[in-house]
């Protein structure tokens, strides 16, 4: 196995964790919450929502343009 | 998502995903480090600024959804949330410093990797802009 297979495999794994919380979030029916509750609850204020915004537009920059 | 429960906001869903797909397409024919890919990148950019800094002035409150209640469940799942996004920051900062990047990705690596096919940068830019578009919307 190479350096590169083993590093891919743990960012598989943390994939998979943060889907299968996600699923756990939308089984629960509203008890456990999602993504979507985590992105709400930092949104909820001012700050949260200008640093989740900041970091949206950072990726898109990062990503796209440059 | 607060619309997408109303008549107008089931309406609206699909025409966004539509719009995002658009755009993604669009954005994907285009190739970092040239003028069209910032102007296409730029402005949803420009627009989240001014949708964000109008919905801030309109709302002269604490902030976009205090005072809603928030959400309730229980404390150890945040706990786990942020201690699963701790593990994920730990492991980026931790491929990050190391080298070759070929032996040990980052998340923007992966990502290049995704934006290496039309198909793929059409996928993660449409995603940008959903993303986006939920982040402001609020």
């Amino acid at each position: 196995v190479s350096t590169r297979d083993a590093t891919l495999a743990v960012w598989a794994g943390l994939g998979a964790l943060v889907v299968a919380a996600e699923l756990a979030a939308l089984a629960s029916r509203g008890r456990v919450p999602g993504l979507g509750a985590l992105l709400d609850r930092i949104g909820s204020r001012r700050i949260g929502q200008g640093v989740l915004v900041l970091g949206w537009m950072w990726l898109g920059w990062h990503a796209f343009a440059r | 998502v607060p619309g997408a429960r109303t008549p107008s906001g089931r309406h609206r869903w699909p025409a966004g995903a539509l719009a995002c797909a658009a755009y993604g397409l669009v954005l994907s024919a285009t190739h970092p480090f040239t003028v069209p890919a910032d102007v296409l990148v730029a402005l949803p950019l420009a627009g989240a600024v001014g949708l964000v800094a109008w919905r801030w002035r309109r709302r002269r409150g604490p902030g976009p959804g205090a005072g809603t209640g928030g959400v309730g469940p229980s404390a150890r799942w945040w706990a786990l949330w942020t201690a699963l996004a701790g593990v994920v920051l730990g492991w980026e900062l931790a491929c990050f410093a190391r080298a070759p990047r070929h032996a040990y990705p980052t998340l923007s690596a992966l990502l290049d990797s995704l934006d290496a096919t039309r198909a793929g940068k059409t996928a993660a830019a449409a995603a940008w802009l959903a993303l986006g578009w939920y982040l402001v919307r609020r």
